[in-house]
């Protein structure tokens, strides 16, 4: 019972803890690096990869509080970053249902395949909104290199998700799923 | 068949709802609902943490660096490669004030925008997302900056102030979407719009007509209409394209950014806000 308050406690702090850590991550060193004028989005990254720890309703709910951190740093409407991480969280979360996330590799890959559809959902809402065209070949570019370098990040966002996010940080992942 | 009223559905609905108002109110709530002190005191927050945490990183970098070095059985090769490291270095770190100092002088002695306040600033970090084009300085509210204020670098117009900070600024570069501004060109002073593309895309100059005096390699003004955010004659872009499609109602006209952003490292935030 105590050893429960006291682990409730600390998903109280690890969760915040990780998310300020990410957001200053990509917001100074990682953000700064460029593959053919594409930075890596290691925030989304992280949302996708606690979809895929902690199912969906975590993952959204991750979503929207990594997107609100994410909106204080963007001249975009505030509430954008919040919205996309929030949808992107939740079908993360939805890969359950397929059963690929089993395999460790499998749900590596699928933390780069989701980190490619936030970006495509990114675009399609500022195209909404009248704030950006997508048609462009910058696109296809940011789609490729955001989705290879949250692939090679993975394995780290998966483990401090999944650290984060589990009442005793260890790999007990499919437990807690709703 | 799974539920339809589930409750991870339930909190979707929820937070999908809570940030379509946030977008709305960012859109219809005028002043009264700005999210730029909400921006702004996150931002206060984070910015210690973060140039913290850049001063963390930096001196691993040193420890990997000297640890390769460590243990070298060929101490006089490793004594020659130290000797030409640091030649290198020190014409390296020559070539770099020089530029620094060029960069200084040409602020000093800018041709553009006399007679308006200024605050000299560095850039310390570029863009570090996909979804803008910007760079963040070191000047802020404490150093008289205000939302809107233009940023110029020692060839023109470098960008705008978007987002304030007590220590430190965004400004928005000339190439984002969301960026616009009215030019002029020619000997006649003819009126055009320019308007940011994005990454590695051309800035696209509108509102040309047909036969316009413009050509290639001609600098683009800050027009300083009424109404205008930027003062005049500031230059703004170089054009680099011109063509004139078929049945078209206005020339197709492509341009750079005067201001060479890669190697940006000194700007100058004139005190000069839009007239209301």
């Amino acid at each position: 019972m105590a050893a429960a308050v006291v682990n409730s406690r600390l998903f109280f702090i690890r969760l915040p803890l990780l998310l300020i850590t990410v957001v200053v991550l990509q917001h100074s060193g990682v953000g700064g690096l460029s593959i053919s004028g594409v930075h890596p989005d290691i925030i989304l990254g992280l949302v996708c990869a606690t979809g895929i720890v902690a199912g969906r309703e975590k993952g959204a709910l991750i979503g929207f509080l990594a997107g609100i951190l994410a909106d204080s740093f963007l001249v975009t409407p505030y509430g954008l970053s919040a919205l996309i991480y929030t949808v992107v969280g939740y079908l993360s979360g939805e890969l359950e249902r397929f059963e690929l996330a089993d395999s460790r590799i499998v749900s590596f890959l699928a933390v780069g395949a989701m980190s490619g559809v936030g970006v495509v959902l990114f675009y399609g809402t500022e195209f909404v909104l009248g704030i950006h065209n997508p048609l462009s070949h910058q696109v296809l570019a940011e789609v490729s290199v955001v989705s290879l370098l949250n692939v090679v990040v993975s394995p780290i966002l998966v483990f401090a998700a999944s650290f984060s996010l589990k009442p005793s940080g260890v790999d007990s992942r499919f437990e807690s799923r709703r | 068949m799974a539920k339809l009223f589930e409750r991870p559905r339930i909190t979707l609905f929820i937070l999908v709802l809570a940030s379509a108002s946030l977008i709305t109110l960012n859109y219809r709530g005028g002043s009264r609902f700005s999210f730029v002190s909400v921006k702004a005191a996150v931002r206060d927050v984070i910015t210690p943490v973060r140039s913290t945490l850049d001063n963390a990183f930096s001196p691993v970098g040193n420890v990997i660096t000297g640890a390769f070095n460590y243990g070298s059985l060929k101490v006089e090769n490793q004594k020659l490669k130290s000797q030409i490291y640091s030649a290198e270095m020190t014409k390296l770190a020559s070539g770099d004030a020089q530029r620094q100092l060029n960069q200084l002088l040409r602020l000093d002695n800018i041709q553009f925008a006399q007679g308006i306040a200024s605050v000299p600033a560095q850039v310390i970090s570029m863009t570090p997302s996909n979804l803008q084009l910007s760079f963040e300085i070191d000047k802020g509210q404490s150093a008289g900056i205000k939302l809107g204020m233009v940023v110029v670098g020692g060839s023109g117009l470098a960008g705008q102030i978007v987002a304030v900070g007590s220590t430190t600024s965004t400004v928005l570069m000339v190439n984002d979407p969301n960026f616009a501004a009215g030019v002029r060109f020619g000997p006649g002073g003819n009126i055009a719009l320019l308007n940011g593309q994005g990454m590695n895309q051309a800035l696209k100059i509108n509102l040309v007509d047909p036969g316009s005096p413009i050509r290639v390699g001609q600098v683009l003004v800050t027009s300083g209409l009424q109404g205008e955010v930027f003062p005049p004659g500031i230059p703004i872009a170089r054009i680099t394209s011109i063509s004139n499609p078929l049945g078209a109602l206005q020339e197709s006209v492509k341009a750079a950014p005067v201001v060479d952003y890669a190697g940006l490292q000194y700007v100058r935030v004139l005190k000069w806000q839009p007239p209301s």
